[in-house]
């Protein structure tokens, strides 16, 4: 009697976590497109590659349409071997270039990468970047969703 | 007011004035600036460039690194066009890496055939740390702890344009209109 208690017990407790979870887990499965559906891209460009140059660097203006902050934590590409999220710190005369965990939009905002700024540093690139050519990039958020984007090559 | 309180009223102002100059910056730019001087650094093609082998010649100079995808080549397309314009002034044009050990000569060899103009000099870590020190550049290897195998130089951004002697003239930064160099050396070309 007493085991067929323990046994009730315990199924009681696992449907109620399984009951609490179902909830959480299609609520995840909405938000999960979420932010690749509300960002909106524009003038999406590489800087065409100098002779002798494996790295390359890219650029993109992005329009957050929710209200919530996006944020971008990668990108990748057949381009490049490793692409990384980079921004320039200006200190008086002297420049510095960091790798940048994410890149936020915030809510109903802009983020726009440009020249001397925030960027996508193409590194180790697998071909040179022609100018007139496009290639593919993919954008991966936070919150999973990721978006693929054409990435023109020509001088800024 | 007796005499007391008028040589007690100079003697202030005399101090404060003291303490004004004392405390105000002092960094304006100008040809006396120490900026330049003596350097040794080699092209890709073996020739040696020093302050001296340069007499008689005006130049521009600035210091980067061929890894640098965004700021250097933005520095250095604005000085090839400033010398596709000054092809009649007696001038010559150089990169000076402060990256030497991923620009080698070959490298760099192929990375200034970019830049027609403009010729790279490179060297050991001491003469890049000297000919940085007479321009009073700053340079850093910045390593990625994230990333080990590839790391990236903090370093000054700025043209310099400097006379035949090698005395500095005026400096801008890597964002410049190149029509401010075309008109700074073709003011010091007249005047010299």
């Amino acid at each position: 009697m007493k085991d067929i208690m323990k046994g009730l017990l315990i199924a009681f407790t696992i449907l109620t976590f399984a009951w609490l979870l179902v909830p959480m887990i299609s609520f995840a499965e909405e938000t999960q497109l979420f932010a690749a559906d509300h960002i909106e891209i524009e003038n999406a460009f590489a800087k065409p590659s100098l002779k002798g140059q494996n790295v390359g660097v890219g650029f993109v203006t992005m329009h957050n349409q929710s209200d919530q902050i996006i944020k971008l934590v990668s990108v990748d590409t057949e381009v490049a071997m490793r692409p990384e999220l980079h921004d320039h710190i200006k200190q008086g005369d002297r420049v510095m270039m960091r790798k940048q965990d994410a890149i936020e939009i915030p809510a109903n905002g802009t983020t726009q990468m440009k020249p001397g700024g925030l960027h996508i540093m193409l590194m180790m690139l697998k071909q040179p970047l022609q100018e007139g050519e496009t290639f593919e990039a993919t954008l991966h958020f936070a919150d999973g969703s990721s978006m693929p984007v054409p990435f023109a090559i020509k001088k800024p | 007011m007796n005499m007391k309180s008028i040589t007690l009223i100079t003697l202030v102002l005399l101090i404060a004035v003291g303490v004004y100059l004392a405390i105000s910056p002092t960094s304006r730019p100008s040809s006396n600036v120490a900026i330049g001087g003596d350097f040794s650094l080699t092209t890709p093609m073996g020739e040696m460039v020093s302050n001296e082998s340069l007499k008689g010649q005006m130049r521009l100079v600035y210091f980067g690194f061929t890894y640098c995808p965004d700021v250097c080549p933005m520095g250095l397309q604005i000085m090839q066009t400033a010398m596709e314009e000054l092809k009649d002034e007696n001038i010559r044009a150089f990169f000076i890496t402060v990256d030497p050990e991923r620009d080698t000569p070959e490298h760099l060899a192929t990375f200034m055939e970019n830049f027609p103009d403009i010729i790279g000099l490179s060297g050991t870590p001491e003469q890049i740390k000297q000919a940085a020190k007479s321009y009073r550049v700053y340079y850093r290897k910045v390593e990625d702890e994230k990333s080990p195998d590839s790391y990236t130089m903090d370093h000054t951004s700025l043209i310099y344009v400097m006379d035949e002697n090698g005395h500095y003239l005026a400096h801008f930064p890597h964002t410049a209109d190149p029509r401010q160099i075309i008109n700074s050396v073709r003011k010091a070309a007249k005047s010299s």
